[in-house]
């Protein structure tokens, strides 16, 4: 094989390779675009009957706030209340909201025989609480009220922090008895001076 | 020489464990008021959680998990004796014992009753364990029991005003945090400018803790019923730039027997309208002084609910939003106190 031969075949081998790396980094590239990840509850591949919508009640401006949250269909009380009280504590949805404490974890959720139910919390709830007895007050109600709301089958609501039982979350209000009968007192308005 | 550096080297391994058997720290503290003498001991929760109680009237055996080291002041009125892992602390003219073993931090709280006292008072009590039983918060704790209520205004012209007050938080709990101090801290000095603007007026005072010291709901409400006092005040910081006087949320009397048993409301039933008065006549005094934003608000907080007086829980503005120096306390306390003063 003549020397002018070999130039043009290696001449037509750069072309071919330019021309597939081109294809594939623009076809890689346009669909990147077209891609935008879709959250379950927009997937249009999921019906109306697969999501579920809580309605979850946070602190803000010295008061609770309802807001919705649709999630993937979840089935029995317990995930219910487990997605409860994980949007509760979601960031970014409660970051600037005043009063609940950063990074917390559930680290468990089941009820007993008298169907009280138990929200196992991670230690941050404690240590990250930078409140006033309002803040307190309107963090544990907004938990309740929250799960109220959304699941039914239980009587009463008991938070324990790593597994343990607490007198208080932040010197303000008991934490070793159920949160019903506490917070669930018909609060009258501030009255200004 | 090959063998004897064997020998040592296995005495060593064979010995360690002994070595590693540490012994505990339980720490002995005591405090006496009135009557009521309370012990507490402190050490790691399973130490504490495991330990054996027995009491009688003339001693109390404490038998620990594993061997201990105890620290205890000096000026401990009784006498204490270690054998292995049993503490004795023998006593003398102790009417009643009551023993709690609370936790955060881990402690066993006993309340030593002097016998005088108690023979004054025979009728059988309930017993009230404080970890156990949710109604404690609806049945008034032996000393104060209402029937003593009415000897009160008798007393009151003759000996000067009881004032209680209670420093927020403490210890482990710091309340809110400002970059450069905490809430404990300044509940404090605020307590110790109140105490010391109402002892010139010739008010006698209590505080609840005069330390940083970890001290729980509970603990408070005992130690401001147990003195009966004309008033009892709670210093705390609020997330707000605003002041806020607190009161006791009383609920419409009810039968239902949930509703009974957990009703935060039935010792400040009876002065809930001397706190509401109590409340506006402070918030009008701190407005006044400070032009700032001052609301009362009634809420379930078990420490005013449980309050076996009249009872209020002042939050002064934020230490994160403004700076408390010895000046700008003063101005709180003052104003504080001349609230009280247009109450009576």
């Amino acid at each position: 094989m003549s020397r002018r031969n070999l130039l043009a075949m290696l001449v037509i081998l750069i072309f071919i390779a330019a021309a597939a790396g081109s294809y594939f980094f623009m076809r890689n590239f346009s669909q990147a675009e077209k891609q935008v990840p879709l959250s379950p509850v927009q997937s249009p591949l999921m019906q109306a009957g697969d999501i579920t919508v809580l309605r979850i009640y946070q602190p803000r401006g010295g008061r609770l706030e309802m807001i919705e949250k649709k999630i993937p269909k979840r089935i029995s009380s317990t995930a219910i209340a487990e997605a409860v009280i994980e949007e509760f504590f979601r960031q970014p949805l409660a970051e600037g909201v005043s009063g609940i404490p950063l990074n917390v974890k559930l680290l468990g959720l089941y009820k007993d025989e008298a169907q009280m139910l138990y929200i196992d919390l991670s230690d941050e709830v404690r240590r990250n609480f930078q409140g006033d007895a309002l803040s307190e007050y309107l963090l544990l109600s907004g938990i309740y009220k929250s799960l109220v709301s959304n699941v039914q089958d239980f009587q009463d609501v008991k938070m324990l922090v790593e597994g343990r039982e607490l007198e208080t979350l932040g010197g303000h209000f008991y934490l070793k008895y159920p949160l019903k009968d506490m917070l669930t007192t018909e609060l009258r308005g501030d009255t200004r001076i | 020489m090959k063998k004897l550096l064997i020998l040592f080297i296995v005495g060593l391994l064979t010995a360690s464990p002994l070595f590693a058997e540490e012994k505990k720290e339980v720490s002995l503290r005591f405090s006496r008021q009135g009557n009521i003498i309370r012990v507490v001991l402190e050490s790691y929760d399973n130490f504490i959680l495991n330990a054996n109680i027995a009491d009688t009237l003339s001693s109390i055996k404490i038998e620990f998990p594993a061997l201990f080291q105890l620290k205890k002041p000096k000026d401990f009125i009784f006498e204490t004796s270690l054998k292995d892992r049993l503490l004795i602390i023998a006593m003398k003219n102790i009417g009643e014992i009551r023993t709690y073993k609370l936790s955060s931090p881990a402690r066993i709280v006993f309340d030593l009753t002097l016998a005088q006292n108690t023979n004054k008072e025979q009728s059988p009590k309930p017993e009230l364990n404080p970890e156990l039983k949710p109604d404690l918060k609806t049945e008034p704790t032996p000393e104060l029991k209402p029937e003593a209520k009415p000897e009160q205004p008798v007393e009151a012209q003759a000996v000067p005003k009881l004032y209680v007050i209670d420093a927020g938080h403490g210890g482990y709990d710091y309340g809110i945090l400002s970059n450069d101090s905490k809430e404990k801290d300044l509940n404090l000095l605020l307590t110790k400018d109140l105490s010391a603007a109402l002892s010139k007026k010739g008010n006698k005072i209590f505080l609840t803790r005069k330390v940083d010291q970890s001290l729980s709901i509970l603990e408070r409400i005992i130690l401001g019923n147990s003195r009966n006092p004309y008033i009892f005040i709670s210093l705390h910081s609020s997330a707000s730039n605003a002041f806020v006087v607190y009161t006791g949320t009383v609920d419409e009397p009810s039968t239902e027997a949930s509703v009974l048993l957990y009703s935060l409301s039935a010792r400040q039933r009876r002065h809930i309208e001397k706190s509401r008065a109590l409340a506006k006549a402070i918030g009008t005094s701190l407005k006044a002084e400070f032009k700032e934003d001052v609301v009362t608000r009634e809420m379930p907080l078990p420490i005013l609910n449980s309050m076996d007086s009249t009872a209020v829980l002042i939050e002064y503005p934020s230490l994160q939003l403004n700076t408390y120096d010895q000046q700008m306390r003063n101005r709180v306390a003052n104003a504080i106190l001349k609230g009280i003063q247009s109450y009576e």
